[in-house]
């Protein structure tokens, strides 16, 4: 019973894990998806409330024999807030600062659930012989938070959406690929 | 002092069971609000109630265990214990109700609040809301459309010069065609050529001016068709719709026409939505709302319950400190120990127990003060006692004389070693419980004087007894008293008291005889002499006289054989009298042996058997006479004689044994005393002088077999004694 509960789990898990990274013009950068958050932000976008998500990336240098070390810890805010009476939802970008109005909320939902193109870490600061391991984690709130202060970890610890190792060898600088293998 | 051990007072098995059980209660409820994944809402204050819980849990757990297992052995521990655990109990049983109630609460209450006809109303308000909102965009578009065909609008913008009111009367037309609140047009750099709005009460000049365009009015002139949005300003609502207004496919003016929503009515939305988000809020939420208020009623229960204990630990430790103090007091006293005092710490019964307390223990000290010196007294009285019953007791055993104490009933209640040993009572000493036990035939003239002094009720009576125990026989000076008096209360019964006179009798006797010797030597030797001379003058001086002379020789023979034998019989009597002290040496017995050996050496009949090595310590011209004795007698009998000697640790003894006839009861009892004789010349002195010479050197002659074979021993110690050398 355990084991079922265990392969099931996991391939829950690795549906939910669509996280890749590629480096391109010295920056890695990271697209992740929460395929599982889809029907719970549609729920509540729909229902009116609004919902603010951040994701956050933190990139540990690997360490044989010790705890990893967090290299790089990167947070990036999206909001929505939904208008029912016009059917309109706001999407908002907490770190840029951008607005814009969509009459689909799938869009919305969209907005929030996936994170294409985040730029994480420079490349520079990085060791090219050493290993590293790119966590994404997904927080997410219901209501307009406008501050994402130390505090809100406290009452919500994150999901884990996904991690994966960062291989700068195989990584052609400059290009669009996909230079890392999927910890499962 | 009693020292019995008092049974513990230990708590019994379910009390002792009782927080452990807690303990697991608690850990099960933790266990069932463990969060899972699906929870709704926060994880905090399941979090905090588990940990509260797990929390509560070890601290019972510990505490529980201190109590059962250090403060167990204190006083009014099983007492705070039980108390403590009832009011947890009368605590945590409400609470637990209570909390169960609640919950059913709480359920029921949800489905009553999210009522499916409350939901349907408030989607059917959402639904006319969001029509009105789409209606007047419906609208605004609408007349967008029919503007985007008015050719004279196209003309006038065209062909009048800017700054005639034509164009803005033609939008004054249209905005009271429309209904809007405002038209303004616009043009390729977004200034504005012409407006017209519409006038209400309550306007003011701020609104008069115009804003700038907006992405949506932006977007219109990039599509190259009319657009609409809303716009939520300070003042209000409104739906605004812009319109590129071509000529001959150039794009000569924007016109932007918006219209303000009615106050009240887009109040009455916005409130149906935020009525409508918080509903649907609440009812998302709706299982992590019941959580909460189901984690806030059992937190409440915990912090009270936890209270409660501590409460109960607080008041049970101020009820049974008290009773501490006493048990421990009351141990103390159980101790011997009456110095401890029970501190008063209120003024309630408790405090007066405690002062009656120890007003009992001052009076307990004094009694037991009074108590010990009593003790003390009488302790030194038994000493003294005891030992005046252990001077008695070794006078009594030290005391040479017999002396047995009785009851009234002639019970033995005392009788010396002395005693025993004169009577030879050793082996019968159990079976002596009474005098009247004294049934052997050598005792019956203890029994007969212990008779005659109870059935004459004599105070004192004093005689004379002859013991005879085997071939012993010894003379016994009993002397008996009345102890008390009857009716006294005190001990009455009988003293008597036996001494062996059988010595001092033949000392006596001796003394008599040689007395009697003395007197009879002094009176008859003085005439013996001259009469024997005088017969054989006689004999020689009228022999030849005579006309018979053989009766002459024969009568004077006669006379001088008699007066030898009366001179015989005087020089014994003499001997007996005034025998010498012995002139002791150290003999070597096989000497002995050896000289009485050659002196009987015609004898055949007569055997010495064996030549033992070893020393006696005597006279040996006494000795010798001694055996000279034993054995003339023993082969006066014609038969074989044997003669031997054993030596042991003690002493030797000399053996002579001879096969005659034997001695009868008679001559055995008498053979020992003065002139007491079975031969017809026989002086009778002979074996009591031997006897004497005997006892002279520390030992004793004794006839140890009378029948055949007749056996009579000489003893002779090895250490002589000081008293008979000196005597």
């Amino acid at each position: 019973m355990f084991f079922s509960f265990a392969a099931s789990a996991a391939e829950e898990l690795k549906e939910s894990e669509q996280i890749h990274t590629h480096i391109e013009a010295g920056v890695v950068y990271c697209d992740v998806q929460a395929l599982n958050h889809e029907a719970y932000f549609l729920n509540v976008l729909g229902a009116g409330s609004a919902m603010t998500v951040y994701w956050q990336f933190k990139v540990r240098k690997i360490s044989e024999y010790w705890i990893d070390q967090a290299v790089v810890t990167v947070r990036l805010g999206r909001q929505v807030i939904p208008d029912l009476v016009t059917k309109r939802w706001l999407m908002r970008d907490l770190s840029g600062g951008v607005v814009r109005y969509t009459a689909e909320i799938e869009e919305a939902m969209m907005f929030l659930s996936e994170m294409n193109h985040a730029a994480v870490v420079d490349v520079s600061v990085l060791d090219a012989n050493s290993k590293y391991w790119l966590e994404a984690k997904l927080y997410s709130y219901e209501g307009t938070l406008k501050e994402d202060g130390w505090w809100t970890s406290l009452i919500n610890w994150g999901e884990k959406m996904g991690s994966v190792a960062i291989n700068l060898n195989n990584d052609v600088v400059g290009e669009s690929v996909v230079g890392v293998t999927d910890e499962q | 002092m009693n020292n019995e051990v008092r049974p513990q007072h230990n708590l019994a098995l379910p009390y002792r069971l009782l927080p452990f059980t807690f303990v697991v209660l608690l850990i099960i409820i933790a266990v069932a609000m463990w969060p899972s994944d699906n929870q709704y809402g926060s994880k905090f204050l399941s979090w905090l109630n588990i940990s509260l819980l797990i929390a509560m849990a070890v601290s019972v757990f510990f505490v529980s265990l201190r109590k059962l297992t250090i403060d167990a052995a204190k006083a009014g521990s099983v007492l705070r214990a039980k108390l403590v655990a009832a009011m947890v109990v009368m605590v945590l049983v409400p609470a637990v109700i209570l909390q169960v109630t609640a919950n059913q609460v709480i359920e029921k209450g949800m489905d009553v609040w999210f009522d499916v006809r409350v939901d349907t109303l408030l989607d059917k308000a959402m639904a006319l809301s969001q029509g009105f909102y789409a209606r007047i965009s419906a609208d605004m578009d609408a007349s967008m459309v029919q503007v985007a065909q008015d050719a004279e609008l196209v003309n006038e913008i065209t062909v009048v010069p800017i700054g005639s009111m034509v164009t803005s009367r033609h939008l004054s037309k249209l905005v009271q065609q429309y209904s809007w609140d405002k038209a303004e047009l616009f043009d390729a750099n977004e200034r504005v050529i012409a407006a017209a709005q519409m006038a209400f009460e309550g306007q003011s000049l701020s609104e008069l001016r115009s804003l700038p365009i907006s992405d949506a009015g932006r977007l219109s002139v990039l599509l190259g068709r009319h657009t609409s949005e809303h716009e939520i300003r300070e003042n209000g609502e409104y739906v605004v719709g812009y319109l590129p207004i071509y000529d001959q496919r150039r794009q000569i003016a924007l016109l932007r026409a918006q219209v303000r929503l009615p106050d009240n009515v887009a109040s009455s939305a916005r409130s149906i939505e935020t009525d409508y988000r918080s509903y649907r809020e609440l009812e998302r939420h709706r299982q992590g709302i019941k959580e909460l208020f189901m984690q806030t009623l059992m937190m409440t229960t915990i912090f009270i319950t936890g209270v409660a204990g501590l409460f109960a630990l607080f008041f049970a430790k101020r009820l049974t400190t008290p009773v501490e103090d006493l048990a421990q007091a009351l141990k103390q006293v159980e101790s011997g120990e009456f110095d401890g005092f029970v501190p008063v710490r209120s003024d309630d019964e408790l405090g007066s127990l405690a002062v009656s307390f120890n007003s009992m223990t001052e009076r307990l000290k004094f009694n037991m003060e009074t108590l010990r010196q009593t003790q003390d007294e009488l302790t030194g009285a038994l000493v003294s006692s005891r030992q005046r019953q252990y001077v008695l007791e070794n006078l009594l055993a030290k005391l040479q004389s017999g002396v047995i104490l009785l009851d009234d009933d002639g019970s033995i209640r005392l009788m010396n070693l002395s005693c025993k040993q004169l009577f030879a009572l050793q082996d019968a000493e159990k079976r002596k419980t009474s005098i009247l036990d004294f049934s052997e035939v050598h005792l019956k003239p203890v029994l007969e004087f212990y008779q005659t002094m109870q059935t004459q009720a004599l105070e004192s009576l004093q005689t004379e007894m002859v013991i005879t125990y085997g071939l012993q026989s010894f003379k016994v000076l009993a002397r008996g008293s009345r102890l008390g008096e009857k009716g006294s209360g005190l001990f009455t019964g009988w003293l008597l008291v036996f001494d062996d006179v059988t010595q001092l009798a033949e000392a006596q006797k001796h003394q008599a005889w040689s007395e009697v010797a003395q007197r009879l030597a002094h009176e008859i030797k003085n005439p013996l002499t001259p009469i024997k001379l005088s017969t054989e003058r006689v004999q020689r001086r009228f022999r030849n006289q005579v006309d018979n002379v053989e009766v002459f020789d024969t009568c004077t023979s006669a006379v001088i054989n008699q007066v030898e034998r009366l001179q015989r019989l005087l020089a014994d009597f003499s001997n007996l009298a005034t025998l010498p002290k012995p002139k002791c040496t150290q003999v070597k017995i096989s000497s002995l042996i050896k000289d009485m050996s050659e002196l009987y050496s015609a004898y055949h009949n007569l055997t010495f058997e064996g030549l033992p090595e070893g020393e006696v310590y005597c006279d040996a011209d006494q000795i010798r006479q001694v055996l000279i004795n034993l054995i003339d007698n023993a082969l006066a009998t014609k038969k074989p004689v044997r003669v031997y000697v054993v030596v042991d640790k003690l002493g030797s003894s000399f053996f002579v044994q001879d096969e005659g006839a034997g001695i009868d009861e008679n001559t055995a009892q008498h053979m020992f005393e003065p002139y007491f004789s079975t031969k017809k010349d026989g002086s009778g002195l002979g074996l009591a002088i031997a006897q004497r010479i005997s006892e002279e050197h520390g030992g004793h002659l004794q006839l140890v077999s009378a029948s055949s074979p007749t056996r009579f021993c000489m003893f002779l110690p090895h250490v002589f004694p000081q008293s008979s050398e000196e005597a």
